[in-house]
């Protein structure tokens, strides 16, 4: 009389290997998918600070602030005229990835505060 | 013969107290766990849909013995990449079952810019052992306030999340 065990049924600690092995490599091809939907990489925002110093969020593409505007308050959206800038220590010289002269520099450019 | 009914009385009530021993009553006890968890996925708002940041989750759930369906959860989180911050969030979670858990509450990015929203999601357990479990579900968060979002916008974010989690 045979007492081996099924092969076809794994021990616990052999379930939880599996387990642990389905786990991680979802998470790794999820991992690689969203990778390849980056907005790093074509200076696209959905918050102030996604832009990199010196930028501000404007129509989520983040852009250098209008000359004047150095506070970084060129928000996107904003029909309102106040500025409530801060120190206005940011520099508008670097690693620019929106250009200066489009439209999101004519007209609804004021309003809100960049926090960066 | 009332002798003989006295008799009989009496012993049908230390019997009758003999099969009803009280059970003795414990305090209510609180049930903590421990968890971590990293997730990510995507976002979306005024444009988009972007991959989210990756956050780090390091929290813990509280429940009373008595209610151990209803727990309290509180956590820190991390932003790592691409850019960081620092926040948290409060949750009430309920169990489904013994291996699936809804919860809701607020969530806060409090630095270097603050951003203020909901949170929802799901999380399966699955059982590492007695007393540690993998942690895997979808979470959906809406920021509608705070300082770091433009005018006008609501940034969605919908990620999934992995981490552990300990019965402590």
């Amino acid at each position: 009389m045979s007492t081996s065990r099924d092969p076809s049924v794994p021990s616990s600690s052999g379930a939880a290997v599996v387990r642990l092995a389905t786990a991680f490599a979802m998470i790794w091809i999820a991992a690689r998918v969203l990778l390849a939907c980056d907005a790093t990489s074509d200076g696209a925002c959905l918050r102030f600070s996604d832009c990199a110093s010196g930028l501000t969020c404007a129509n989520g593409e983040c852009v250098t602030p209008p000359s004047g505007d150095m506070d970084g308050s060129a928000a996107s959206g904003s029909s309102s005229g106040s500025t409530t800038g801060t120190s206005g220590a940011q520099s508008t010289s670097g690693d620019t990835t929106g250009t200066g002269d489009d439209e999101t520099d004519e007209s609804d450019d004021s309003g809100t505060t960049s926090t960066e | 013969m009332t002798r003989a009914f006295f008799r009989i009385a009496l012993a049908a009530v230390t019997l009758a107290c003999s099969l009803t021993e009280p059970i003795p009553a414990h305090a209510q006890q609180y049930l903590i766990g421990a968890t971590g968890a990293v997730s990510s996925g995507i976002e979306g708002g005024s444009v988009g849909p972007y991959r989210t940041r990756t956050r780090l989750r390091l929290g813990g759930d509280v429940r009373i013995d008595e209610f151990p369906d209803d727990i309290f959860e509180v956590a820190l989180d991390a932003e790592l990449e691409p850019r960081s911050s620092v926040g948290a969030d409060l949750r009430y979670a309920r169990a489904a079952s013994d291996r699936i858990f809804f919860d809701a509450g607020i969530i806060g990015i409090l630095a270097p810019s603050s951003l203020y929203g909901v949170v929802g999601g799901v999380t399966y357990r699955l059982p590492l052992g007695k007393k540690a479990q993998i942690t895997l579900g979808p979470e959906a968060d809406f920021y509608f306030l705070g300082s770091d979002l433009p005018d006008g916008t609501v940034v969605w974010e919908l990620r999934f999340q992995g981490g552990f989690r300990v019965d402590l």
